[in-house]
């Protein structure tokens, strides 16, 4: 009997707790409800690259002045991290992120796994027509659109005016006709390099590569010499990795850093970017959006020159930057669609790329620094080289659904090779390697 | 004393909440590793899933990067767990009596473990850049000539080992410090009565007394190394020349960026029966026999 009054005087209090809150806080939770079903959450999963980390946080603040329906959870993360966060999280048919950044030649890929959403039927033809259509093919797969055309890249060689001047080299000429090749670029890095304690050890390298070892960047040296980064259906490398420009471009590369080296090793693409302006290099092989860097720079003195070639072989500049996506099991599709229109279409475009830099995708961003006078003066009107390079030169990473795969072993064979490796048995099993992980492409 | 049937469940009701957390956190994965193992995608008509017997193990043992991969591992293991345990044996001699200051020394030797391995590999990925790393200038002040360290094949996975030892040493000695520390006097007293050297009580003495000790430090280092991939994972991406490719990392890479869900589990499922296999060995060898 005791039990039972116990009991029931327990359930009096929860009950009477219970209703005795419900009663109090009723009205404001059915505000707060009301609110918070007209919010939409998505969560954007993007680069933490500079300079996103600035302008992404700008850009999602306004979004949400413009859009208070939509509330945005961002994460910003490393290149290689965004990688992985994909493959676990889209692997596993998870809802989030409902946005993310993708990689040009992750699309095939990301396609054939299942992980993006067609977004055609978002976009009317006056949006599409925005886009760029070498960058609509770049998102498109089988004719269907699966991520959103949102930033575009080049590559130039930058180069600091002081220590030429030291070394008593004159300026380099901006016309793309006059461009440097390989061979001689070397030998100006050699005239470039310090070692003015002479313990073995420059306090200055000659040359720097910003995305040294990562096939963006390394690719357009077998390229240059006429060399094939995978064979025509996207699913085979036989015979592609070691032919002769590949050899030749690999024992080029080895040297530079151990037969002249003008160019440090141990140093990974992300420091050889801060190495430039410190002036630990004299030359830099870098991405076109640094310009807005450097030009905020107060004593550092630089000039650009057009991104080199082998003698004998064509211009080939990097290119293709990172497109948006929309996660096929995404709960929020309308909310993550408006967000990348947002961010790639006119006028918010221009607003990023005004903070940003990287070369656009979009027509009316194009059109607005071919109108504006900012990009005809120094250091702005790099833009011209860069529009030159984009429609002459630049040649994307290749299309294959195993680019993840290819790109993981060919950045650590590029590696192997600065580091010394053997060219011709480094580019062999490289070869059997990626050809053995294409095969479920098949 | 008879026990009553509630009085024998109690150590079972403890026992279920860590239970629980080895069921949810370890068995099940395992089991689900398993079962993966046995599964291959296709990606040719879409992303289609199906039976694939043993042919996933089948083309993980024939792959020359893996078994490159689980002979780094056997290297590492071999080189990693009695160059710490030694290291840490050292230190915890040095300072296990009671003294003063010893307190400051055990901190002093303890503080590299409260840095996470991930910061640990990074400050001394700084330190030995080839280019006018802190290590290379030390070095050109005895004139010794540059090392390449993590650029070098040869160098690479030795400048692994140290830097992982450099943290794990001062967590070991502790255990260790605690097995010298329970040592009763009087068995050194006993001996010295006897006319027993130092290196006579150290043989006899100290070294039968911290078999149990050392057989959990040393079961316990071998599987943390032997799944040990985050200094790799950081420095050298497996590389120079794969002669930091440990299998874990090769495992990691199969399930997360080569899209071989099956292939990586396959690695995972040989890695724990060979773990299981070298921790057998080392209670059959190390369990002092009563």
């Amino acid at each position: 009997m005791r039990k039972i009054i116990v009991f029931a005087s327990l359930l009096l209090l929860v009950t009477g707790i219970t209703f005795a809150g419900g009663a109090t806080e009723q009205p404001k939770k059915g505000t707060d409800a009301a609110t918070k079903s007209d919010v939409t959450e998505i969560y954007f999963l993007s680069s933490s690259v500079k300079p996103y980390d600035v302008a992404m946080p700008i850009m999602i603040a306004n979004f949400e002045k413009e859009n208070p329906d939509i509330k945005v959870k961002l994460e910003m993360l490393p290149t290689k991290n965004i990688w992985e966060i994909v493959e676990i999280k889209l692997g596993a048919k998870e809802s989030t992120p409902d946005v993310l950044f993708t990689d040009s030649p992750l699309v095939t890929s990301y396609v054939v796994k299942g992980y993006l959403e067609p977004l055609d039927s978002y976009y009317s033809e006056t949006e599409l027509d925005q886009y760029l259509p070498v960058a609509i093919d770049a998102g498109s797969v089988g004719g269907k659109l699966y991520a959103a055309p949102f930033l575009n890249s080049s590559q130039v060689l930058y180069y600091n005016t002081d220590l030429f001047d030291e070394a008593g080299v004159p300026r380099l000429s901006k016309d793309p006709a006059d461009r440097l090749t390989w061979e001689e670029l070397v030998d100006l890095a050699k005239k470039v390099t310090f070692d003015r304690d002479n313990d073995g050890i420059p306090e200055v390298f000659g040359l720097g590569i910003s995305q040294i070892s990562r096939p963006y960047q390394m690719l357009s040296m077998p390229e240059s010499l006429g060399g094939k980064p995978i064979g025509k259906d996207g699913l085979t490398v036989k015979g592609v990795l070691t032919d002769d420009a590949w050899l030749t471009a690999g024992k080029f590369i080895q040297d530079i850093f151990n037969e002249s080296k003008v160019s440090p090793k141990g140093v990974s693409a992300s420091d050889m970017l801060a190495y430039f302006p410190s002036g630990k290099l004299a030359m830099l092989l870098g991405p076109d959006y640094n310009v807005n860097a450097y030009s905020n720079l107060k004593d550092f003195n630089w000039d650009y020159a057009p991104y080199p070639y082998f003698e004998g072989g064509v211009p080939v500049t990097p290119t293709g930057s990172w497109s948006l996506g929309v996660n096929k099991t995404s709960k929020n599709k309308e909310a993550a669609v408006r967000l990348i229109k947002y961010l790639t279409l006119a006028p918010n475009n221009i607003t990023w790329f005004e903070m940003d830099g990287h070369l656009p995708t979009n027509k009316l961003t194009m059109e607005h620094i071919g109108n504006s006078e900012k990009y005809k003066q120094w250091p702005f009107d790099i833009f011209e080289l860069l529009k030159h390079e984009s429609t002459y030169t630049a040649i994307p990473r290749p299309s294959t659904p195993g680019y993840l795969e290819y790109e993981s072993v060919l950045t650590n064979a590029f590696e192997d090779i600065r580091n010394g490796a053997d060219v011709a048995s480094t580019l062999k099993d490289t070869e059997t390697r990626i050809e053995r992980m294409l095969q479920k492409y098949r | 004393m008879i026990q009553s049937k509630r009085e024998r469940l109690v150590p079972y009701i403890f026992l279920i909440p860590a239970f629980l957390g080895l069921a949810f956190f370890r068995l099940i994965p395992i089991f689900s590793s398993l079962i993966d193992s046995f599964i291959t995608t296709s990606y040719t008509n879409g992303a289609t899933k199906k039976f694939a017997g043993l042919s996933n193990y089948i083309f993980v043992l024939t792959d020359p990067v893996f078994l490159r991969a689980l002979l780094n591992t056997f290297v590492f293991t071999i080189i990693v767990n009695p160059f710490q345990i030694i290291w840490a044996f050292v230190m915890a001699l040095l300072v296990y009596r009671p003294g003063k200051g010893m307190n400051i020394f055990r901190t002093i030797f303890f503080i590299p473990f409260t840095i996470s391995l991930a910061i640990t590999s990074t400050i001394w990925g700084i330190m030995l850049n080839p280019n006018g790393g802190l290590v290379n200038s030390i070095l050109g002040l005895f004139s010794i000539p540059p090392g390449e360290f993590l650029t070098s094949h040869k160098q690479a996975l030795g400048s692994i080992i140290f830097l992982v030892s450099w943290r794990a040493v001062g967590y070991w000695m502790i255990f260790l410090i605690a097995g010298l520390q329970n040592i009763s006097q009087s068995l050194y007293e006993s001996a010295w009565i006897d006319g027993a050297r130092a290196w006579q009580s150290f043989l006899y003495i100290t070294m039968p007394m911290m078999k149990r000790v050392f057989l959990f430090v040393i079961v316990a280092d071998t599987t943390q190394n032997f799944l040990m991939f985050a200094p790799m994972y950081i420095l050298t991406g497996g590389g120079p020349q794969n002669s930091t490719n440990v299998a874990m990392y090769e495992a990691y890479k199969n399930v997360f960026i080569y899209a071989d869900r099956g292939g990586g589990n396959a690695m995972v499922m040989i890695m724990i029966l060979l773990m299981l296999l070298i921790v057998f060995l080392e209670f059959k060898i190390l369990i002092p026999k009563e």
